[in-house]
């Protein structure tokens, strides 16, 4: 691989990876943010509304 | 009712679409992996350099298959949007606005690639030429979609505003598809055409195609994933939200 190159091609991949990998991963913390609030939700929240 | 619009009809309703897509997501992502691992290992190691442009043209195998992903996805986004505002199908329009950080982060992945692959071969790394200008008009599009659909508390409104933006920006994707036919752009023509043939070596092409693949995998996979959360973040209070929570997920 030239030598001259070679910057922009680990700039171009590594912007890739990073904005990818923030896509990838950005929906596993919304999850635990979900899980945290369901789970307080069915413990602590009003369960007349439950709809099935 | 026949078969189609019953199984239209069974992935509907939020319950029996959060275990399908649980069952598919697994699967999803382990053929992205296999194919993008391979299509890398493929363009970064194994295909000769161009005798053109040289090593940089190794930015092809994700400049390209990021540029057709904007497109596509943008697509689908409008479809599924005017699906839910025609036939109010829940799950579509949540498909519908899942897309959008997708497609936006594949839009951005294209220009940013674009731009470092122009250095090199063209000598700079932005012009206002018409494919790279327009380009960036569906970046901004993708902005908007998601920025209107946070803006607005009731998410039926929300989502129906979204849709409408949406199907307005259609008329872009035909405007940078042909910009490179249309304008004298200092971005080259189509490389890889369906119905033309390609002008690229099938040595370069097939690693090129095969991320191409492994794209429309990942974009699934995530898709499924926003999804589902986005159904369990509405239906938080629901029972059905709770029992695929917390009593295991993948259980009918």
């Amino acid at each position: 691989m030239s030598h001259a190159h070679l910057p922009f091609i680990l700039a171009a991949y590594g912007a890739f990876a990073l904005i990818m990998g923030w896509c990838a991963l950005a929906p596993l913390f919304r999850r635990s943010r979900i899980r945290r609030q369901i789970e307080h939700y069915h413990q602590y929240g009003n369960h007349h509304d439950s709809q099935p | 009712m026949n078969p189609v619009m019953k199984f239209i009809h069974k992935t509907g309703s939020p319950a029996f679409f959060y275990r399908f897509s649980g069952l598919l997501v697994p699967w999803l992502w382990a053929a992205f992996i296999l194919l993008a691992g391979w299509g890398l290992y493929q363009g970064l190691w194994v295909v000769p350099a161009d005798y053109l442009q040289g090593d940089s043209f190794r930015i092809i195998y994700i400049h390209v298959p990021s540029a057709w992903m904007s497109l596509l996805i943008y697509f689908v986004m409008a479809v599924l949007g005017i699906i839910g505002l025609v036939w109010h199908i829940r799950v579509a329009e949540i498909l519908s606005i899942c897309s959008a950080p997708i497609g936006a982060a594949f839009t951005a992945v294209a220009l940013i690639t674009g731009s470092l692959w122009g250095r090199p071969t063209w000598g700079t790394y932005w012009v206002w030429d018409a494919r790279l200008t327009s380009e960036l008009v569906l970046l901004f599009l993708y902005l908007g979609v998601m920025g209107l659909y946070a803006a607005i508390d009731e998410p039926r409104k929300a989502h129906r505003s979204a849709a409408l933006l949406a199907a307005v920006g259609l008329v872009n994707l035909p405007i940078i598809h042909y910009s490179v036919d249309w304008w004298n752009t200092l971005h080259q023509g189509s490389t890889v055409s369906l119905l033309g043939g390609s002008k690229m070596h099938p040595s370069m092409l097939i690693p090129l195609l095969v991320m191409a693949v492994a794209a429309k995998f990942f974009y699934g996979a995530n898709l499924l994933t926003r999804a589902r959360n986005h159904l369990l973040a509405q239906d938080f209070r629901k029972r059905w939200a709770r029992d695929a929570l917390l009593k295991g997920e993948r259980q009918p």
